[in-house]
Formats: C-alpha cells, structure tokens, sequence
C-alpha cells in the first residue's frame, strides 16, 4: 500500500520512490553509503542493530534482509536469526550486545539512553566510530520509517543476501 | 539522558555540539551538510511547512532545538 500516486523509474521499490526528487536522492545515498563504504564502523555491527530496529519498526522485509558487506565481516545468518532474543544469545559478544541495546533505545525512548549504555558501546570503538555509529541508527529509524510510510518495501519472504548502501549504488 | 556530551568536540576550542562532534568523521559532516542544506534552500515543500514539522519535532522528542 503506497499513498503516493506516482512513482520513478528504479530498480528497487525504495529508489522508484527516492527518485521522485532526485537531487535529494544522490545526496542521500551519498551520505548514506559512506557508512558502509567507508567501514566506518563494524558492519557486524551496523547490520545487527539495522535489522533490530527493521525488527522494532514491524519491519518485515528489512528485518529478512542481510547487507552483503556485513555477511563478507563475518555476519551469520544464525547471527541475524537470533538479533530479536539478543539478550540472552550466545552468538553475540559483549560489545555486540551493547550496540544493539543502544540501538533499541535509541530507536524507542532516545532520552533513555543513560551513560552507562553510552559507555558500553565506546569502549569497544574510538569516539569517530561512535559519532559514525550514532549517525547510522539515525539513518536506519528514519529511513526505516520512511519506507514504511511510503510503502517502499519489495515484498520479501525468506532471508536474502542485497548490496550495502555505497555512494553510487542502488537502494534496498 | 547525558549528563556531559557523550562525544567530544573534535575542534579545538570549541564546546561539543552537532557540527564540532560530527566532525569526527569529516566525510559525514561534509555529506549530512550537503543533504541537510539542500533539503532547507531547494525543493518543492514550503519553507514554513518544513520549519513547522521541525519545531514539532523538536517539541515531541524534547530536543532543545
């Protein structure tokens, strides 16, 4: 279901509606795909806590969805299948847990975040990745909301292996 | 919330805020600047509309902005 009465021509449902303002597109992109381009933080970890918000979004075809940079790091599916029980899950190390429970409250009740959740995930990057790192949840709750608003989502019904953003590369 | 800026100023001299702490990593800042100054002087949304969602925004999620 879209409420937008038109659409661009894309290859993906996302980038046909983006490019209805394509100016704003390849900007966004651009900014978008550095973060994955550029390994500015783990994409372990970026693509654990993008498919925990995709999951707190009620974001089903994000949440089946496995960027490829992160799957080359090392990312496993068991990995991506146990994101939602987390807490609890061996598959993940302390660091990962802290970016992932930032990343939740993050996406919930910002102002909720203390600075002990703060800490946790520092000590496992330096403060340029943390800066990164806070950027990316901002793009995936915001982006992720987008798409759900806009009905911009391909209907997906098992995990599948899509490119990582870069800055001259197709949206998924 | 945070009691102290959880991310350093990476200006010397400068007090942390969204441009000195972004610019830990000087591609984003260059690229959020572009995107976010783009989307403020161009498009086909009205100035007062955009500014409008932004302050309520900022009211719901309590951001002194």
């Amino acid at each position: 279901m879209t409420w937008l009465s038109v659409e661009a021509d894309g290859p993906t449902a996302l980038e046909r509606v983006l490019r209805l303002r394509p100016d704003l597109r390849d900007l966004f992109t651009g900014y978008l795909g550095l973060l994955w381009s550029e390994r500015l933080v783990d994409p372990v970890v970026l693509e654990l806590c993008r498919l925990r918000i995709a999951q707190l979004h009620g974001d089903r075809t994000q949440a089946l969805l496995r960027y490829d940079a992160a799957v080359a790091a090392g990312l496993t599916e068991a990995q991506a299948g146990a994101v939602a029980s987390w807490f609890d899950a061996p598959l993940f190390t302390a660091h990962q847990k802290a970016c992932i429970a930032y990343a939740e409250v993050f996406a919930m009740d910002v102002h909720a975040l203390t600075d002990e959740m703060a800490d946790a995930v520092k000590a496992g990057m330096d403060d340029a990745a943390f800066v990164a790192f806070t950027v990316a949840l901002g793009m995936f709750d915001g982006l992720g909301r987008f798409r759900l608003v806009l009905g911009a989502d391909e209907p997906v019904t098992a995990p599948a292996t899509v490119p990582a953003p870069r800055p001259d590369g197709v949206l998924h | 919330m945070s009691t102290t800026p959880r991310a350093p100023s990476a200006v010397a001299g400068q007090p942390a805020n969204l441009r000195t702490v972004l610019a830990h990593r000087p591609e984003l800042n260059e690229a959020f600047g572009r995107l976010y100054g783009t989307m403020w002087s161009r498009g086909i949304v009205a100035p007062d509309l955009k500014e409008t969602a932004r302050m309520r925004n900022a009211r719901i999620t309590d951001c002194g902005f």
